[in-house]
């Protein structure tokens, strides 16, 4: 019985595990697919080929001697092939070097020129400048091939956006988390209702093969030909195949109830001729008298309705009374008592119902399962015993089941009236 | 129809082994005329040309469902059924439908059980068949076509009609405990708060059959739950 918190603790490491592995991929495929972009396009500012050699590069391939300058021809073999320009500002802002420059380039810049293309553009040529002992060395690619930007900010948001890229990846989790709650809700339910289908399926099923048995086992338990030895043992059999014709009939309910809480069939039913005619039916067929069954409806519990469904209650109380008929085969008195609970403020009125027996009692593992909150998973026997706690539960009540003051089992329901 | 036995009862299961167990079961039973079907198809032929006078159905049918059968059949005709069905739901839409079946078995059932209902349904349907029509309660007896009550020292009283309908439910079951709600069912059609009124009834009924209605000998009370008709000594 301890499995089934267990189990709970090991789905949410899996929920967990799961998020953390799609926040994991996510990152992957984002490294992935920025991998293949700059692989096979190369980097967007940059150009097929060779790479280009960039500004300070450019300027260490220019030297001056003896007066004039001179560009390296590995720098202007780039300069050309990629379309580029280059000039040199001198101290006074004319140019006093120059390669490929276009017509519409002016030879003389004021302060506020330099200052207006290094940030932006020059002509509408993207330009990039390095500073030099001897001028400002300007180097100019074709007009529309570059996009540029120049981006100031504070300290204060640096920060920030740090913090937002951490926000971010929070988000993403919490995303993926429920994303696989999600998908995992989804198919625990699809599994559920298979399971619940193949159950009702099979407990369908299995009834008329038992259907057939019985009726053969109880033919030759009857059969006056037989010798009483073998009679006995298809009586035997009789029982047994009754036995797990109830169980199916239980695992059946059970089945039903697990699903939907609320009975489809729900009412308002009254209790006191439900009680009468399980104890009479009980009664009847009691035929050695080993199980009195005495009834106490109380005179105003007459009228007790309770909002449930009529075959759920009743099969509740034959449960609990067959309860105490089959565990007590030396024989016990069986009690049942309905009676309605004092009013309690703030509360809707509510109606008990004990049935109590004076037999040997239930194991005290039995009651221990029993008094556990219900959980998921069915026991491994008593069944019947805890659908009466399911109807109980699934009619808006209550199920305690103790040991009863004079050593035998005690049930008490309570349902609130309808 | 003199004697249930000569009723013609037709079995519909498309179980074959399960539709042979319950014929025979019928048959043993001293009915006469019995005859199975295993499919919609089958079971509406076998009603129109031989005309059973019970139907014993099965839901799950190869060829269709015992309730559309059902509904076919009582187009034309109200022949007494009887349901049999594998699952606990199936009396709920049995209901839900409004289809006028007589009684409802549940699979698996106990042989006697199905008879039991056979027989019940039968009598019901067709009068009072071989069911006792004198009642004997020791030195008395009641006469179950007049409701009259005749005593050993010759004096005759005639049973109201509530009175006739408690006693006819009780001596139905008799030997078994009826519960007031059963009771209450037979004598007005509706078990709920009539719980004064049948113990009014009942006194009545006991100063007309007992020899002392204050130490009852045949309708004995049992507490809190009905009444119980005794069976007659030996």
């Amino acid at each position: 019985m301890r499995q089934p918190a267990f189990a709970k603790t090991r789905e949410a490491v899996r929920v967990l595990g799961f998020a953390a592995a799609f926040a994991l991929a996510a990152l992957l495929v984002s490294a992935l697919v920025m991998g293949v972009f700059v692989g096979v396009l190369g980097f967007p500012d940059g150009d097929k080929g060779p790479a280009w050699p960039g500004v300070e590069e450019l300027s260490q391939g220019l030297t001056r001697e003896d007066g004039t300058y001179r560009l390296d021809d590995y720098a202007t073999d780039a300069l050309k092939r990629t379309g580029r320009w280059a000039m040199l500002i001198g101290a006074g802002g004319d140019v006093v070097w120059s390669e490929s420059l276009p017509a519409d380039v002016p030879a003389h810049y004021e302060m506020a020129d330099v200052a207006s293309f290094t940030r932006w553009y020059l002509n509408d040529y993207p330009v990039s400048t390095w500073v030099r002992d001897d001028g400002i060395l300007v180097v100019g690619a074709p007009k529309g091939s570059a996009w540029k930007y120049t981006y100031t900010t504070s300290e204060n948001s640096v920060l920030l956006s740090l913090g937002l890229m951490l926000a971010l990846l929070v988000s993403n989790m919490i995303v993926a988390i429920m994303v696989a709650r999600a998908y995992a809700r989804r198919s625990w339910a699809e599994r559920d209702h298979a399971r619940r289908e193949w159950i009702a399926a099979v407990s369908h099923d299995v009834r008329t093969p038992l259907a057939v048995a019985l009726a053969d086992a109880d033919t030759l338990a009857r059969d006056e030909v037989l010798g009483t030895e073998q009679r006995m043992r298809a009586g035997r059999v009789e029982s047994k195949v009754s036995e797990v014709a109830s169980l199916v009939a239980d695992l059946n309910v059970a089945n039903q109830l697990s699903y939907a809480m609320e009975p489809v069939d729900a009412t308002a039913v009254v209790l006191a001729p439900i009680v009468r005619s399980v104890a009479v039916e009980a009664l009847n067929d009691d035929v050695d008298g080993n199980h009195p069954i005495e009834v106490d409806i109380a005179e105003d519990a007459e009228d007790c309705r309770v909002r449930g469904d009529a075959a759920l209650l009743r099969r509740m109380l034959v449960n609990l009374v067959g309860n105490s008929v089959r565990h007590n085969p030396q024989g016990c008195t069986v009690r049942i008592t309905l009676s309605t609970l004092p009013h309690r403020f703030l509360r809707r009125d509510r109606c008990s119902l004990v049935v109590e027996d004076n037999g040997k009692g239930l194991s005290a593992d039995m009651l221990e399962s029993l008094r556990r909150a219900p959980s998921g998973d069915l026991p491994e026997h008593g069944l019947g015993l805890v659908i009466v706690r399911r109807i109980a539960l699934a009619c808006g009540g209550t199920a305690s089941f103790t040991d009863a003051a004079g050593g035998g089992t005690r049930c008490e329901l309570t349902f609130p009236l309808a | 129809m003199r004697d249930i036995h000569e009723a013609r009862i037709l079995a519909v299961e498309d179980d074959p082994t399960l539709r042979e167990v319950v014929c025979e079961l019928i048959e043993r039973e001293g009915f006469r005329e019995v005859r199975g079907a295993g499919t919609v198809a089958d079971a509406l032929t076998t009603f129109s040309t031989w005309r059973p006078d019970l139907l014993l159905i099965d839901i799950m049918l190869p060829d269709g469902n015992g309730f559309d059968l059902l509904r076919s059949i009582r187009q034309t005709s109200q022949v007494p059924a009887i349901i049999l069905s594998a699952r606990d739901e199936d009396e709920a839409r049995l209901r839900g439908l409004g289809l006028g079946a007589d009684d409802y078995v549940t699979k698996p059932f106990l042989p006697r059980e199905l008879l039991l209902r056979i027989s019940a349904v039968l009598r019901r349907t067709y009068g009072a068949g071989d069911s006792p029509r004198l009642l004997r309660l020791g030195r008395t007896t009641v006469d179950m076509g007049s409701g009259e009550v005749s005593k050993a020292s010759g004096a005759r009283e005639t049973l109201t009609s509530k009175e006739y309908a408690i006693l006819e439910r009780l001596a139905r079951s008799r030997g078994l405990i009826v519960t007031t709600d059963d009771l209450a069912r037979a004598a007005w059609g509706d078990d709920y708060g009539y719980g004064n009124a049948l113990m009014v009834h009942v006194r009545r009924l006991r100063e007309k059959v007992e020899d002392d209605p204050s130490r009852p000998q045949w309708i004995l009370t049992t507490r809190g739950l009905g009444y119980r008709l005794a069976k007659e000594e030996g």
